[in-house]
């Protein structure tokens, strides 16, 4: 069977097109609509909470779930009913899903053997494999003598040995321990790179999705909520949920509007306004948050230069290294996160619980977001 | 600091749960080697049981057809109970449930019920059609597979249910068709269970005499229809001899099988 090279000379086709999916189980709608197209050789992750319905997008494009409603194109084919074994997709399970019968060497050269590859061919493949993989020498083995970080990388190699054009990885690192999960991510990322595919990572960790994809679609309850690069979902998150899914961040509610001169104001109570920029999504009079990040809100003494001022009272302190996070009980009583970065050799802040400090942040660190 | 004190009442009360097993088994091993012409009767350490059983043409036969038996309705109930038990807890059709209750039903249904019914099933055919299933082995080997299927099928069902579906999948994803993911990963990872099963239904053949009773002639007689239509005109000294030889068989198995599974891990972490 002749199966469309996905490089860049088809950049134009996505590698994966998702169109108006939807899946229900037992009456609850898991996926609502999802339309999401997934370019060729990009690093893609699928982040959201648990019930998301992440997992199940990734299942209906392996073919291990058949979508009630919508179409999937793989590389430009309409595959939205093919079996699992006809997709040119390769799945890696949370669980890894090494066959516990099998050696390394045959676990890689499994999905091989199923396309009748002819054996020279197979034992170099997997050889290639392992090396990518840096396993070389462990191939005899078996998964039950091999440690996590080691059978993730034999789960990885045997879905790259089959050279998908897209590999779909299920929560990889879930399994693994903190310190094994960054090299794990930094290599992943490494490979990616060399063998150039397109990779769809599920995750519910928003720092892996950020240091590890070049686009993340963020879910919630079935639907893509946001999708686009990192610096720009974090950046310019597009409603609330986005902005407290990624990262930290202080939200203001209150009343949008612009005035004659031009200057959009949001206006939290009588007399206690904020200072924005203004926008053309938000029509004057319109509820809506004011989203601030803790490192863009600058802490000390009264000055009228930052556009938006508050006085307040240090409420906690916590340090982590290198940052320490502040949170700062304003004046009306709610509360304001400060970031503030320990580049001096004491990490003293100057802070303690209690003292009065003035919470700063200029107009246009405030992203403001419709209901 | 106290040590804490062995527990000498759960040391005793193994070894009388032990003996408990092992006083009859014991008492058969010492009788075959006794001179005796009764069973149960001690004259002296002789070995004539042994040679006369080795003359006795009609129990070697019984024995060996019973071995024969066993082993064919094993492997006929073990292929239908894994294909029963596979269907039940990886595929989701319509009357799943009902089905799986009907499989367990002839657990429960007393054996004399399927015996009586599986003679008036052969009869029936035989009138009707007039081919003489109800003779030789093959109404045999149909009622003892009967028997063993459901247990076969309750061992693949508790099987299946603890493996993760994901090795299946994962087979399915790199490329292998349905049969191949069933012969090169179901399979291999069923293999204990299939194993287990098969041994089961090997002894609930090998010891059958209920169903045996209704669905063999008298011309073809298992080894437990002959030891018990024997003891009923009197126990010959050689049964005893023949019970050591089992006991000492299956001994030997157990003995290596467990040395076998030693230090092999589980596949199922």
């Amino acid at each position: 069977m002749e199966r469309p090279e996905t490089t860049t000379a088809q950049a134009n086709v996505p590698a994966v097109a998702i169109r108006e999916v939807s899946k229900r189980y037992a009456g609850t709608p898991v996926l609502d609509g999802v339309s999401l197209d997934i370019r060729a050789g990009e690093f893609l992750a699928l982040l959201g909470g648990s019930g998301c319905g992440k997992t199940t997008l990734l299942r209906c494009i392996a073919g291990l779930e058949i979508p009630d409603l919508g179409r999937i194109e793989i590389g430009g084919q309409d595959l939205t009913l093919a079996p699992a074994y006809a997709r040119p997709v390769n799945m890696m399970f949370q669980s890894y899903a090494l066959f516990p019968h099998l050696s390394v060497a045959d676990n890689i050269a499994y999905g091989l053997r199923a396309v009748g590859v002819p054996a020279a061919q197979r034992e170099r493949l997997v050889a290639w494999a392992l090396a990518l993989v840096r396993l070389d020498t462990l191939g005899h083995r078996r998964p039950a003598h091999l440690s996590g970080g080691q059978r993730q990388r034999v789960a990885l190699a045997r879905c790259l040995v089959k050279k998908p054009d897209v590999l779909l990885l299920d929560e990889p690192m879930a399994a693994l321990d903190r310190n094994l999960r960054e090299d794990m991510q930094r290599e992943l990322v490494r490979i990616q790179r060399e063998v150039g595919m397109t990779f769809v990572l599920v995750t519910h960790d928003q720092d892996e999705a950020m240091s590890m994809a070049d686009r993340i679609a963020v879910m919630a309850e079935g639907r893509i909520v946001q999708c686009g690069a990192p610096t720009e979902i974090y950046a310019r998150p597009a409603s609330r949920f986005v902005a407290r899914f990624l990262g930290r961040v202080n939200l203001f509610d209150g009343i949008y509007a612009v005035d004659a001169a031009g200057t959009a104001t949001l206006t939290m109570a009588p007399g206690r306004v904020l200072q924005v920029l203004p926008t053309s999504c938000i029509e004057t009079g319109a509820a809506c948050a004011g989203a601030v990040r803790p490192e863009h809100v600058t802490l000390g003494a009264a000055t009228a230069c930052r556009g938006n001022e508050f006085p307040g009272t240090v409420e906690d302190l916590a340090y982590f290294g290198d940052i320490t996070r502040v949170i700062v009980r304003l004046d009306d009583q709610s509360l304001v996160e400060a970031t503030r970065v320990n580049d001096t050799s004491n990490h003293e802040t100057g802070l303690a619980r209690g003292s009065r400090v003035n919470v700063a942040f200029a107009p246009d660190d405030v992203v403001v977001l419709g209901e | 600091m106290r040590r804490p004190r062995p527990a000498y009442w759960r040391i005793v009360s193994l070894y009388a749960g032990l003996s408990f097993l092992y006083v009859p088994i014991v008492w058969i091993v010492i009788y075959s080697f006794s001179g005796a012409t009764t069973a149960g009767v001690w004259r002296g350490f002789s070995l004539q049981w042994y040679w006369a059983l080795a003359d006795n043409d009609t129990l070697r036969i019984a024995t060996l057809r019973s071995l024969l038996l066993a082993a064919l309705a094993a492997t006929v109930a073990t292929a239908l109970g894994l294909a029963a038990g596979h269907a039940l807890s990886r595929r989701r059709f319509r009357g799943r449930y009902v089905l799986g209750g009907l499989l367990a039903i002839p657990l429960f249904v007393p054996e004399i019920l399927i015996g009586f019914a599986f003679l008036m099933l052969f009869v029936a055919i035989e009138g009707l059609t007039g081919l003489a299933v109800g003779k030789g082995l093959l109404p045999l080997v149909v009622g003892h597979a009967t028997l063993g299927m459901p247990v076969v099928a309750s061992v693949v069902v508790a099987r299946l249910a603890g493996l993760d579906p994901s090795y299946e999948e994962a087979a399915m994803d790199l490329g292998a068709r349905p049969l191949r993911v069933f012969l090169t990963v179901t399979l291999p990872l069923m293999a204990p269970a299939l194993a287990s099963g098969w041994l089961l239904a090997f002894t609930l053949s090998f010891d059958d005499v209920i169903t045996s009773s209704f669905v063999a002639g008298p011309s073809f007689a298992t080894l437990p229809m002959y030891i018990y239509s024997s003891v009923r005109v009197g126990v010959s000294p050689v049964i005893n001899v023949l019970g050591t030889l089992i006991i000492g068989g299956v001994a030997l198995l157990v003995t290596i099988a467990m040395l076998g599974s030693r230090g092999v891990a589980d596949p199922c972490p």
